[in-house]
């Protein structure tokens, strides 16, 4: 029952109000996955200038294009990040985004930095893997070899966000950035019947029986019962139901039946919620079971 | 207390002011798909106070409510409102004219030290050339690669030489091509120089050492035949801003290696992130430099042949170069923010 997901790594800042929040740091799948949508946007882009290349006789015109290519595979990154201001269109579709790892403002040169870094560990790589045999007539094969070793260790860079905890890029390291995502979450309806009025229900509990869990029992409980919406009630809710109807010794009143073990639940939820609200004012939070009250 | 009077803390701050939390997801909701341009002067106005709000409601929720998916929503949203309140605010265009008036100029300033190394290495490499060509001319064909010697060696006539420094064959589209493959092979040259920093600055060195040695190639192979003046008129008027981007990529290079090396209080990579975004600044100017440069080589030095005209141009580079770097956004900061 308490199980939990592998806490994912945290970006956490603090506001310029005081505030502490926390972002999710992206997935190196996510960041790859990002990666290749752009690239292939780029791939295209490339293409269509490839055909205008090959069908033109001009010289001007395929000098112009080559500057282009270049000039577009250099600022391809920069040029979406900065106009969409920390989201390629990749970045968009995967609901990522580039913020500062300070949670300050995230500033253009930041932007710049961290995609020149992409072209260092990707594009230039990649030209001069590309263009080995050229280079290799023009400036001879040891040079070119040399180029080739540096082009591998640039390409190993790459692996960096896969070591690091943040997903560091690089660039990120130099740009002081991080990749996160950013979830939507809707206002979730409240758990079980909390907001009901308490007095309605016939399942009442007593000091003592409330006392045995602490907050962090409760936040379990809150989980399970929004797993288990229906008032039908799952295997999960009678089993957790029945665990804690032994754990505090509940017994219906007096000429009364069992209650439904999800209705069960609801009113434990809701009675639990009001003890605690009214311990904490007191200043008795407690966090766990068997822990013994703060204060 | 009596069981009517009691409410949760999760429901009371939910009736207070869910209205509100969700109108601002709704805002955040076209900002971040349509952009902030669509939203209406009124709805633009209401966002801080929305912002506030929900930072305050979580200061609540965090300290008196115990449902944990409360907090949570609140947390992701005042998380995402942080994001929108931090975007940048500055155009490109704005952020491009500060980068060449203050930012590349104060860069380079402050990385005087990279700047000067590179500098005596690359002068270093340039003498090691001339005087290792000069005891044995063979060595000529180590420091410079076929593909850049062409026809140019110790063997070639003195008169074929000459011709290749005022050579202007070719059309203005085939210069035009020229330029951008210079381009191309020097902002990648650049880039290396500068990247490689990482492996603590050897292919850094190397780099600048090799650029040196081939010019000082050339400078022998030319001078011994009585032709230094006119190489000169030939090299400098691309050669001040090219040779100048080269050593400002290899400090930018030399920075990040010195952060490598002596690592900063707080870790090696918190001081090589402070070293890099200090020499990007720097970089990115050496890279307008570049491409500034692939143009006079590929057109100007093709199309003037007067040796006077070219060293007049090569002093107005020298000139505007040292006095961008010098001399721009001195004074009082006024961009601290």
């Amino acid at each position: 029952m308490a199980r939990r997901p592998r806490q994912p790594a945290l970006l956490e800042i603090v506001t310029r109000e005081g505030v502490a929040l926390s972002y999710q740091i992206a997935s190196t799948g996510e960041r790859l996955l990002a990666f290749l949508l752009d690239g292939l946007v780029l791939i295209c882009f490339l293409i269509i200038f490839g055909l205008a290349l090959g069908a033109t006789e001009s010289m001007a015109v395929a000098a112009v294009s080559s500057m282009l290519v270049w000039t577009l595979m250099m600022g391809w990154f920069a040029a979406q990040e900065l106009f969409f201001r920390g989201r390629s269109l990749g970045k968009r579709v995967l609901h990522l985004r580039v913020v500062s790892e300070d949670g300050g403002q995230l500033r253009p040169e930041a932007l710049l930095v961290r995609n020149m870094l992409k072209q260092m560990e990707i594009t230039v790589p990649l030209v001069i893997l590309l263009t080995f045999r050229e280079q290799a007539e023009t400036v001879g094969e040891a040079q070119s070899g040399a180029q080739a070793v540096l082009a591998g260790v640039l390409l190993a860079l790459n692996l960096l966000p896969f070591i690091d905890r943040q997903r560091r890029r690089t660039g990120d390291l130099l740009a002081g950035t991080r990749v996160v995502r950013v979830g939507r979450v809707r206002l979730p309806a409240p758990p079980g019947s909390v907001g009901a009025t308490p007095g309605q229900t016939r399942i009442a509990f007593s000091g003592d029986q409330l006392d045995v869990y602490g907050v962090y029992e409760l936040r379990t409980l809150e989980d399970v019962l929004r797993r288990n919406r229906t008032q039908r009630g799952s295997a999960e809710v009678r089993e957790v139901a029945e665990a804690i109807r032994k754990r505090i010794a509940w017994e219906p009143a007096p000429g009364t039946s069992y209650p439904a073990a999800k209705e069960f639940l609801d009113a434990f939820y809701a009675a639990l919620v009001r003890h605690m609200e009214e311990r904490a004012r007191r200043g008795l939070r407690r966090e766990h079971q068997g822990d013994r009250p703060a204060g | 207390m009596s069981a009517q009077e009691f409410v949760h803390a999760s429901k009371r701050l939910r009736d207070d002011h869910a209205k509100d939390w969700q109108r601002y997801e709704q805002l955040l909701d076209r900002i971040e798909r349509r952009g902030i341009g669509t939203l209406g002067p009124a709805e633009v106005e209401a966002l801080p106070a929305l912002h506030r709000l929900v930072l305050t409601s979580l200061g609540t929720a965090r300290s008196s409510v115990l449902e944990d998916g409360l907090i949570r929503y609140l947390e992701t949203l005042a998380a995402r409102g942080n994001l929108f309140v931090n975007l940048p605010r500055e155009g490109l265009t704005r952020a491009c004219l500060r980068f060449l008036a203050v930012e590349f100029p104060k860069a380079t300033r402050a990385l005087r030290g990279p700047v000067v190394l590179a500098t005596l290495v690359f002068l270093a490499g340039t003498i090691a050339g001339y005087a290792a060509c000069a005891v044995d001319p063979s060595a000529f064909h180590d420091f410079v690669a076929p593909g850049l010697a062409g026809s140019r060696g110790p063997s070639s006539s003195t008169e074929h030489l000459e011709s290749t420094l005022y050579d202007t064959s070719g059309s203005i589209e085939e210069h035009l091509f020229f330029s951008a493959q210079l381009y191309r092979n020097n902002s990648q040259v650049l880039l290396l120089g500068y990247a490689l920093g990482l492996l603590f600055g050897i292919p850094t060195l190397f780099l600048l050492v090799m650029n040196g040695a081939m010019l000082g190639a050339f400078a022998w192979l030319f001078a011994s035949r009585g032709l230094g003046v006119e190489l000169a008129g030939w090299i400098l008027p691309h050669g001040v801003p090219e040779i100048g981007a080269i050593l400002l990529g290899g400090a930018g290079g030399l920075e990040i290696a010195r952060a490598v090396l002596r690592p900063h209080p707080e870790g090696r990579l918190v001081g090589i992130g402070i070293a890099g975004r200090r020499a990007t600044m720097m970089v990115f100017g050496a890279l307008a430099l570049v491409f500034y440069a692939s143009f006079i080589e590929g057109i100007v030095r093709q199309t003037i042949t007067d040796t006077a005209t070219r060293y007049a141009i090569a002093t107005v580079h020298l000139m505007a170069l040292l006095g961008w770097i010098l001399l721009a956004a001195r004074g009082p900061r006024k961009h601290a923010r």
